[in-house]
């Protein structure tokens, strides 16, 4: 897997974290939009899973193909959201993804803990922020 | 249409013709009817071994029977298994035709249909003797010869007739005869007992037989159905075997798509769709999994690989089309092996999609379209196919807009469409087209977005759109980009195109297609995804959108794009998405078609309010901003352009000096102010307006009257005493509401004009006066520099709450005022005036009933109380006031007259002297000054008044008020002074002279009022002294305010030299529009000395013929006498006048002699004369006036006790002892006859 992009997006749909890979830089306008884009499909996805039967699945799965990237959703139960973008390969990398998110997720939280931290402000904090890159080198 | 366009279309339209007419795209492959899209009928071998006779009774209905059957089959989902689309084929059974099973046999078109599905052995063997002899034989070779080919799909039926139509004794022997038959068989193989059946002959009405008749029907399908799944089992072991082959050189995938597809074929003619689906899905997965293992070189390269590799020079002879047909004939590359990955890509598609739309998946065809497109690119791209440019682009277009065709084709109610009506009969409950749900749009517009994406590729190698984003197109001629064209229409037109490659053809055949393409598909697409519900993707397309709008300079319509953009972006607060947008507004805005104030808003959204761009964008953003506003306000000086406040401005706070003002006070407060913008502003103004909580209007704004023009208003205690009255009025302000250009109210405002602000927080210190007792709240800001205005008030979206500090402005004194109720609104002097005193409580009074004020006028002034309650005392009234509330007027009517008196010349503290143009002359006009206030310099009080000139024309008297109520706080008396200006009806003078012996008086009248005055009389006492010369004296005559009128008369030439005679011209006038009322001026005036008494004649005496310059001459002056001298002039002793006289040169032209001055002796009576020589010498040439003579003589004491005569009869007193003084003569009593002559003086030379 080679995660091209990562974003934590709020509760309320603003981003909170928005890191893309140095290779990726020059796509970073193009990435942002396509994370807009999948809101879209998270809010689409958590409709359908509110009366689905588990609601306790976080991970949303892929999210929408593009021609270029594959955008994977996660979402907490504090609708925080989480979204990995890989490149578009035919590759299953399902697990893997599911395993990243669930990593990231434990970041979150632990983030949350730090009580200089107002939940809903964007995420300034360079350990955070540096472990984010180092998914993404 | 160029030239090449013109060829292209003649070559597709001689492919169309060779093909014939095409009705829709699925038809357009050739003449597919309603059969080719069925499932090709496929005949299923039934052996059958019996008795002819026998089998023809049974082969009718067990055809048409067994087609019927259906299974759902457990194996796979919603796989129906049926026989509806075979046709039973019975043979005789021939056990040497079938071939034997093998693994090893690849002839697999013959392996899953070639063999008998079933055999089956008929008889109606009913006696026990028959079946041993002859019956028993037959089955016994039949069992060896299936056993021998390895065929165990038998079953063995004994077929009897309906009980009805037997024999008694026949039945027992039938089952005699069917026991031996199942022993028989059992004996071969247990479970062979479970394939033989006994069959009864259904007779028509008899249910229980039919029911047995399908019983059978049921169990031979089962059996045949179990045999087919069977062998489809052994056909997919051997596929298996063959897929783990694929490593082998030899090995082959179209050799395995074949095998593959005719399990999958098979499963069609069982109805077995989903089955079948599943089957390509597995060759799909499979091609795509081996060539990107083969490309990335972790599989060894076969042959077959390098055969897709070189196939696809001619990319586009292989471009989609769906056909959705069930016709299993392939195309000759495929079966020759040499078909290009585009062309096995289509194939495979194909067959997926109409399993598809078979299944009722219609839209399931959409997402496996762009899934294969996505493996196309990716295949193709890691293959490295040397495909030309924009093959790819194109392809994927094409594939896009087929198979959206086909999808909405099979949706519609098109009834020519004959696999839907197959797919109809299959699946009676499938989806209808109205049933089109998100989902659908979802896929509606996945694909019309690739088809976008792939548009604009094509766009960008055809030069219809930059490949940089957001600048124009800067190809003006696609030819420049035809090779590329040519190498992609040449492979379109070898082909057989359809009308989307027609369309694609036409779409970039020009600018114009191209473009109108390009907006149509994405607004399609903006559509369909707002249709499912899909906003922020439906934005992001509308962002491309409007790049393209941009770049095509369609502005108005990016705009509308960009403006949601901007709200959505906002809305979901994703900053830099928002900013990119703002940035792409405003230059869609640049444009001097647009409403500036949008691109001013845009801008400053940009330069301010965005803290993510760096401060030199910010800083760009602002210049275009001001750049902007200065332009405007140098176009059009009047246009102010709202702009919202928050964008450039926050208020912060606002903090007062103190927390309580007085009304009047000068309320100061410092105003906190964030500038947003990246630069200094120099603003033109700001306000902050205040707001009352309610209405705190002073009544005595509706007083009517004149209190505003005479500034009658005084603070009963603050009135400093050096304080003048013009300079209170000057600094006072009105206090009423203010009305800003936009038609808003305040009550008052803070101002201050010509600001900078520089970035980040500013404190304003401002002050003004609040007049009217109140709370007030900051109610608005605007600020306003060069051609825009911000206003707090206005702002749509308040950054931060206003601040609501309040000030509390507490009442003031009470005032005192007077309205002059007179028409003009002034007061005449001499004249009783109306006016009213108003007491105006302001609240911080209180003015209980019983409170009294006591008004005592200055000595000039009359007055009396016309109203109220009153008592007098001497010149003093005191009047009782009734409880007068806060913010209540109390008025009471006095009548004020300016006492003639007071124009008296001793009543007047200053006198000037006029001097008369004409010759000098005693005139004094009379001036009147003010006594106790000095009159303001006041256009009021100077009407008419040329400039320098400081002639008054009234006075101001002085009322006196005295009050005892009381201050809230502390007990006070008070008192005011309130002046009262009187006007003078005319301003007087008058002038003296003479002629010769005769003397004239000019009396000049001038009206000083505002009104028009119409003079009734005028008249003048001792007219025995002086001698009207004019006759309008008498008559009625309008004089205008600053008229001038003048009079004169001749004094009598008999009147007294000596005597003075004080003279009155009374004037009787009225006001115009009050000419019942006739009113008196009078004018007093003192003649004397008016008399002529000598006459001066001057000579020059010349020795040469002219007299040059430096030259000495003599003057000789002539004195003499006109009339009798008077006796007072004379000395006692001896009756000689003696006259003191002195030569003056005053301009300097003459040098005088030594004896300039002197004394001469005169006699008293009349035409006695005196000459006079005096030597004097020019000073310069030209024609000068001569020096004058002036005279003094003495005057002696003469009064009735007569002094001088006692002093001349007196022995003790010498004459020289009698008093005299010197009086000069006017210029009226010696007449100058020679006064204008002038004497030539020539030069020197």
């Amino acid at each position: 897997m080679n995660p091209v992009c990562i974003a934590i997006i709020s509760n309320e749909n603003s981003p909170l974290l928005m890191q893309t890979s140095t290779a990726y830089k020059s796509s970073e306008l193009d990435l942002m939009f396509l994370a807009h884009s999948s809101l879209d499909v998270i809010e689409e996805k958590l409709t359908v899973r509110s009366t689905g039967v588990d609601q306790r699945e976080l991970y949303l799965g892929q999210l929408y193909p593009t021609e270029q990237y594959k955008i994977y959703g996660y979402v907490t139960n504090s609708k925080i959201k989480i979204l990995v973008m890989t490149e578009n390969t035919s590759q299953n990398i399902d697990q893997e993804v599911k395993t990243l998110f669930k990593q990231l997720h434990r970041s979150y939280a632990q983030l949350m803990y730090n009580p200089f931290y107002q939940p809903g402000d964007k995420i300034h904090f360079p350990s955070f922020v540096k472990y984010i890159e180092d998914i993404l080198k | 249409m160029s030239q090449a366009q013109g060829k292209i279309s003649k070559l597709f339209a001689k492919k169309h013709k060779s093909v014939g007419a095409l009705d829709s795209p699925i038809m357009s492959r050739g003449p597919l009817g309603r059969q080719e899209n069925r499932p090709k009928v496929k005949e299923v071998l039934v052996t059958y071994s019996t008795e002819e006779n026998l089998f023809r009774i049974l082969k009718p209905r067990l055809e048409a029977e067994l087609c019927k059957q259906s299974f759902v089959d457990d194996q796979y989902k919603d796989g129906n298994v049926s026989l509806l689309q075979c046709k039973i084929k019975f043979e005789k059974f021939a056990p040497e035709t079938y071939e034997k099973f093998d693994t090893s046999f690849f002839n697999h078109n013959k392996f899953l249909f070639g063999t008998p599905l079933i055999h089956l052995f008929f008889t109606s063997s009913n006696e026990i003797s028959w079946y041993n002899r002859s019956t028993k034989n037959d089955i016994k070779t039949w069992l060896m010869a299936l056993e021998q080919f390895g065929y165990d799909n038998w079953i063995l039926v004994h077929v009897t007739q309906h009980a009805s139509t037997l024999r008694k004794n026949a039945l027992s022997n039938i089952n005699n005869v069917i026991n031996t038959i199942k022993e028989d068989i059992a004996s071969t193989s247990p479970s062979s007992a479970k394939k033989f059946y006994q069959l009864t002959l259904p007779e028509k009405g008899d249910q229980a037989t039919e029911k047995h008749y399908d019983g059978f029907i049921t169990f031979l399908f089962t059996t045949m159905k179990k045999y087919f799944i069977s062998q489809t089992d052994r056909y997919e072991t051997l596929l298996s075997m063959t897929r783990e082959d694929q490593d082998k050189p030899l090995w082959n995938f179209f050799h395995y798509f074949l095998m593959q597809e005719q399990l999958c074929f098979a499963y069609e003619h069982m109805g077995m769709y989903q089955a079948a689906l599943l089957a390509y899905d597995e060759i799909d997965a499979m091609l795509h999994y081996l060539i990107i293992k083969m490309s990335m070189n972790k599989m060894k390269k076969s042959r077959w690989f390098e055969t897709l590799q070189h196939c696809c020079q001619e990319v586009l002879l292989d471009y989609p089309h769906i056909t959705l047909s069930l016709d299993q004939s392939h195309d000759p590359s495929l079966e020759n092996k040499t078909c290009s990955l585009f062309k096995l890509r289509s194939v495979i598609f194909e067959r997926q999609a109409t399993l598809l739309f078979i299944l009722g998946q219609a839209w399931d065809v959409g997402q496996r379209a762009l899934k294969l497109l996505k493996d196309l690119s990716e295949e193709s791209s890691s293959m490295q196919l040397p495909i030309p440019t924009g093959a790819l682009d194109a392809w994927s277009y094409l594939m896009c807009k087929n198979v959206l065709d086909v999808i909405l084709d099979q949706l519609s109610n098109n009834p020519l469409n004959p696999l839907k009506q197959f797919a109809i009969e299959l699946t009676p409950d499938r989806p209808g087209p109205d049933t089109l749900g998100p989902s659908q749009w979802v896929v509606r517009a996945q694909l019309w977005h690739l088809q976008l994406n792939k548009l604009h590729s094509l766009g960008q190698i055809s030069g219809f759109i930059s490949s940089k984003v957001g600048t124009a197109a800067v190809m003006d001629d696609y030819s420049t980009e035809t090779e590329t064209l040519k190498e992609l229409w040449g492979s379109m037109s070898s082909n057989d195109p359809s009308s989307s490659a027609l369309d694609l053809l036409n779409v970039l055949s020009s600018r114009q297609t191209f473009n109108r393409a390009y907006v149509e598909l994405a607004e399609q697409l903006i559509g369909a995804l707002k249709h499912a519900g899909r906003k922020r993707m439906a934005m992001h397309a509308s962002m491309n959108f409007a790049k393209f709008l941009l770049a095509k300079k369609d502005l108005a319509k990016a705009q509308d794009v960009l403006t949601e953009a901007c709200k959505l972006y906002y809305s979901d607060k994703w900053p830099v998405l928002r900013l990119n947008s703002l940035s792409l507004l405003a230059a869609s805005q640049d444009s001097k078609d647009n409403p500036p104030h949008e691109y001013l808003t845009t801008c400053l959204l940009l330069a301010c309010t965005l803290p993510i761009l760096n401060s030199h964008s910010q800083e760009r953003f602002f210049h275009c901003f001001k750049d902007r506003i200065d332009s405007i306000a140098k176009e059009s000086q009047q246009e102010i352009i709202p702009i919202q406040f928050s964008l450039l401005f926050t208020v912060n706070c606002i903090s007062y000096a103190k927390s309580e003002w007085e009304a009047g006070d000068v309320i100061t407060l410092t105003l906190s102010l964030t500038n947003k913008a990246p630069a200094d502003i120099l603003i033109d103004s700001i306000k902050l307006a205040y707001q009352g909580k309610e209405t705190l209007l002073s009544p005595i704004a509706n007083i009517p009257g004149y209190w505003t023009r005479l500034y009658s208003y005084t603070s009963l205690d603050e009135i400093p005493k050096d304080t003048r009255l013009g300079e209170r009025s000057r600094s006072r302000r009105k206090i009423s509401k203010t009305y800003s250009q936009d038609s808003s109210n305040f009550d008052f405002y803070f101002t201050a004009k010509k600001v900078t602000l520089v970035p980040g927080e500013n404190n304003l210190v401002l002050s003004t006066k609040c007049r009217i007792a109140g709370t007030y709240h900051p109610d608005d800001l605007i600020i306003e520099f060069s051609s825009v205005q911000f206003r707090h008030s206005t702002d749509p979206r308040p950054s931060g709450s206003f601040p609501t500090e309040e000030i509390e402005v507490v009442p003031s004194e009470a005032k005192l005022a007077l309205s002059v109720d007179c028409p003009g609104g002034f007061l005449l002097a001499g004249k009783p005036s109306e006016v009213t005193l108003n007491i105006f409580n302001e609240g911080k009074t209180i003015i209980l009933c019983g409170s009294t004020i006591t008004l005592s006028s200055s000595q000039l002034l009359i007055l009396d109380v016309l109203s109220g309650e009153y008592n007098r005392e001497g010149e003093c009234y005191q009047i009782t006031l009734p409880d007068i509330k806060v913010k209540a007027v109390y008025q009471v009517r006095l009548q004020v007259r300016c006492d003639p008196e007071a124009l008296k010349p001793e009543n007047i503290l200053a006198e000037s002297k006029m001097h008369s143009s004409i010759s000098e002359g005693d005139n004094t006009m009379i001036r009147r000054v003010p006594i106790d206030v000095e009159l303001p310099k006041d256009s009021l009080y100077t009407l008419n008044s040329s400039p320098g000139d400081d002639t008054s024309c009234g006075c101001v008297l002085q009322l006196t008020a005295t009050c005892n109520w009381v201050n809230k706080k502390a007990h006070h008396n008070y008192g005011a002074v309130i002046p009262l200006a009187f006007y003078l009806p005319f301003k007087c003078k008058y002038d003296l002279f003479s002629s010769g012996d005769v003397s004239f008086v000019k009396l000049t009248l001038q009206s000083t009022t505002p009104l028009p005055i119409l003079l009734r009389d005028m008249k003048v006492k001792q007219t025995s002294v002086l001698k009207s010369l004019m006759t309008c004296d008498q008559l009625e005559s309008l004089l205008h305010p600053g008229d001038v009128m003048t009079l004169l008369y001749q004094v009598d030439k008999e009147f007294n030299p000596v005597l003075s005679q004080i003279c009155q011209l009374l004037i009787q006038y009225s006001l115009v529009g009050q000419e019942e009322t006739i009113l008196e001026h009078s004018f007093r005036f003192k003649l004397h000395d008016i008399q002529s008494m000598f006459i001066l004649t001057s000579q020059i005496e010349l020795s040469d013929a002219v007299l040059k310059k430096d030259q000495e001459c003599k003057l000789s002056i002539n004195i003499k006498n006109i009339r009798d001298l008077p006796r007072q002039w004379q000395a006692p002793m001896d009756d000689i006048v003696v006259v003191e006289y002195e030569l003056r040169c005053e301009n300097g032209n003459w040098e005088l002699g030594e004896e300039i001055h002197g004394s001469l002796r005169l006699q008293p009576m009349k035409n006695a004369s005196e000459d006079l020589k005096f030597r004097i010498r020019p000073l310069t040439h030209g024609q000068l006036p001569l020096p004058n003579l002036f005279l003094t003589l003495k005057s002696y004491t003469w009064n009735n006790t007569s002094s001088y005569i006692t002093a001349q009869f007196s022995d003790t007193s010498s004459p020289a002892d009698v008093p005299y003084t010197m009086i000069p003569l006017t210029s009226v009593q010696v007449y100058n006859s020679t006064a204008s002559m002038v004497v030539p003086i020539h030069s020197d030379n």
